[in-house]
């Protein structure tokens, strides 16, 4: 193919993207057009090492020398404006045309924003690009009354952040658990009360309303009139997908673009990776929108490696991780079972929790235990069904399990 | 008396054989952390008679290596899955990038030794 391939999106999925084509032989023209004036860098760092270590850097999804080298056209700080399916090329704001051969849109997604509270008495802080983190991290000095809008897992990293720094923490939480999307119910409890046990003060089941400033300082109001000192408001309620370049040009679009397994969108010559995709999960049973690093990297090199001509898409397992406390938990595969076993040692802050369908593994969390990671996912792979007391059982080798473990074939009860 | 070299890393004439452990701490299923003082932690790995050495911190997290999946001459870092190769030091999957030490190996009788500045 002789035409270019342009990716319209400069983070970590687009990272990957141009270099899993250029490792995959392509020679012809790239073309890289993101609107943050960075190149490629991580995020996952930025509610963690970034704001708990002084003079931290993005860390970048390639090494700076990479572009040049391997002919990658990288325009930073440059939105993309249109994109014409018709004419096959993206327009941009300064209205440069760029025609392609494929397209690749990685155009992520963005925080959901609390407009009522950004007007108010208290400054308000998101977290997703590494200059909210560059303004965030001064902010956080000892003392400093912290609240964090959103127990999810960036609102909890930020609170465990926030307390390395020796700031004062609140959580408010809308939902009556903490962490529900990304981990079960068990999890979830045992996350907050690490948190608790490091003095970071949760309040679930509530909303803020309003903010207030007094002669003591500033403050949230919640719903019920409760007020909370409040120095900053952190907000971590979720992130929109930047679905509006693909629905103005007509591509199928539903909280995400719809992207097939080899993430193909309705238009054959374009393609959608990362957070701003919707796409049926093998083994979550449905459609899901999955925001995670590995999710990025790996619909990345799908893709790119389909357009390539190269081997068919590949099923895999949604793995993401959250570092809290010096706690590196890990969820691989479903959390909503109708059964658990737990191997390991909860005291000891080191197990692995399988979330079970039918007796057949689907799922695992790990606390401190990413090493039997690898052979949990063979588990989830065959759908291995295997006796509780057995999984249970730490004297029984977990890659031995794995590997004897016969392929379940048949999916468990699913739902398109 | 078997002497097994490992990678030859760019080392100098004040470098010394320092003891870790005996071979017999070892299994092919994982990693050792051997702390020295006044030295980075070291992870020791067993590959099918083989011995290599590196730094046990990964250089991506502060995950201990020697707590890695291990699986043929790579370990896998418990926090973020990322790779290295053991014999090399050399970052083999992301998030992984930035390489760390292989040590030198060697093994007089029953002990595992590497070789590093003195400490």
């Amino acid at each position: 193919m002789s035409e270019a391939i342009v990716v319209i999106g400069g983070g970590q999925a687009g990272g990957r993207a141009v270099a899993t084509l250029r490792q995959g032989g392509f020679d012809g023209a790239i073309v890289l057009a993101g609107e943050e004036n960075h190149f490629p860098y991580e995020r996952p760092p930025l509610s963690k090492a970034y704001l708990t270590t002084e003079g931290s850097k993005p860390s970048q999804v390639n090494p700076a020398e990479f572009y040049q080298a391997q002919a990658i056209d990288v325009r930073l700080a440059c939105p993309v404006h249109r994109i014409d399916t018709g004419g096959k090329a993206v327009i941009t704001s300064d209205g440069l045309r760029i025609p392609y051969g494929k397209l690749v849109i990685a155009t992520g997604s963005r925080p959901r924003r609390l407009l009522n509270l950004e007007t108010g008495s208290v400054p308000v802080a998101y977290l997703r690009v590494v200059e909210d983190a560059q303004l965030l991290s001064p902010r956080l000095v000892a003392g400093a009354r912290i609240v964090i809008v959103g127990g999810g897992v960036i609102g909890m990293e930020v609170a465990a952040s926030a307390v390395a720094r020796g700031c004062r923490v609140t959580v408010v939480e809308a939902e009556g658990v903490l962490l529900s999307r990304c981990f079960s119910q068990f999890i979830g409890a045992l996350l907050e009360k690490i948190h608790s046990d490091n003095g970071v003060k949760i309040i679930k089941g509530r909303k803020i309303k309003d903010t207030g400033r007094d002669e003591d300082g500033g403050f949230a109001i919640l719903d019920n009139g409760d007020r909370v000192s409040a120095d900053l408001l952190v907000v971590g309620v979720g992130i929109v997908p930047n679905v509006e370049l693909a629905d103005a040009a007509g591509l199928v679009v539903d909280d995400g673009i719809i992207v097939d397994a080899y993430g193909r969108t309705s238009d054959p010559d374009v393609y959608a990776v990362g957070d701003v995709t919707r796409q049926f999960q093998y083994y979550l049973g449905r459609k899901a929108r999955i925001e995670s690093w590995a999710n990025a990297n790996s619909q990345a090199e799908n893709a790119a490696t389909h357009i390539l001509g190269h081997a068919a898409a590949r099923n895999v397992i949604p793995w993401f991780w959250s570092d809290q406390y010096g706690l590196n938990v890990q969820v691989a595969g479903r959390i909503d079972g109708d059964g658990t076993a737990l191997r390991g040692d909860v005291a000891a802050g080191r197990f692995c929790l399988f979330h079970l369908r039918e007796s057949a593994v689907v799922g695992v969390t790990t606390v401190n235990a990413g090493r039997d990671m690898v052979a949990a996912r063979r588990l989830i792979e065959r759908r291995a069904r295997i006796d509780r007391n057995v999984l249970e059982d730490a004297g029984i080798d977990l890659r031995r399990l794995a590997a004897e473990a016969t392929p379940c074939l048949q999916p468990v009860n699913e739902v398109g | 008396m078997s002497i097994e070299v490992g990678a030859v890393s760019m080392q100098d004439e004040s470098d010394a054989w320092v003891y870790l452990c005996e071979t017999a701490e070892l299994s092919e299923i994982e990693g050792r952390r051997v702390v020295l003082p006044n030295h980075p932690p070291l992870a020791v790995f067993k590959v099918t008679g083989g011995y290599y050495v590196i730094d046990d911190t990964c250089t991506h997290g502060s995950a201990s290596l020697a707590d890695g999946y291990l699986n043929g001459y790579e370990v896998e870092c418990p926090f973020h899955a990322g790779r290295f190769d053991l014999r090399t030091g050399e970052p083999t999957a992301h998030p992984c990038v930035v390489p760390l030490t292989s040590y030198p190996v060697e093994v007089r009788g029953s002990a595992v030794y590497a070789r590093t500045k003195p400490l």
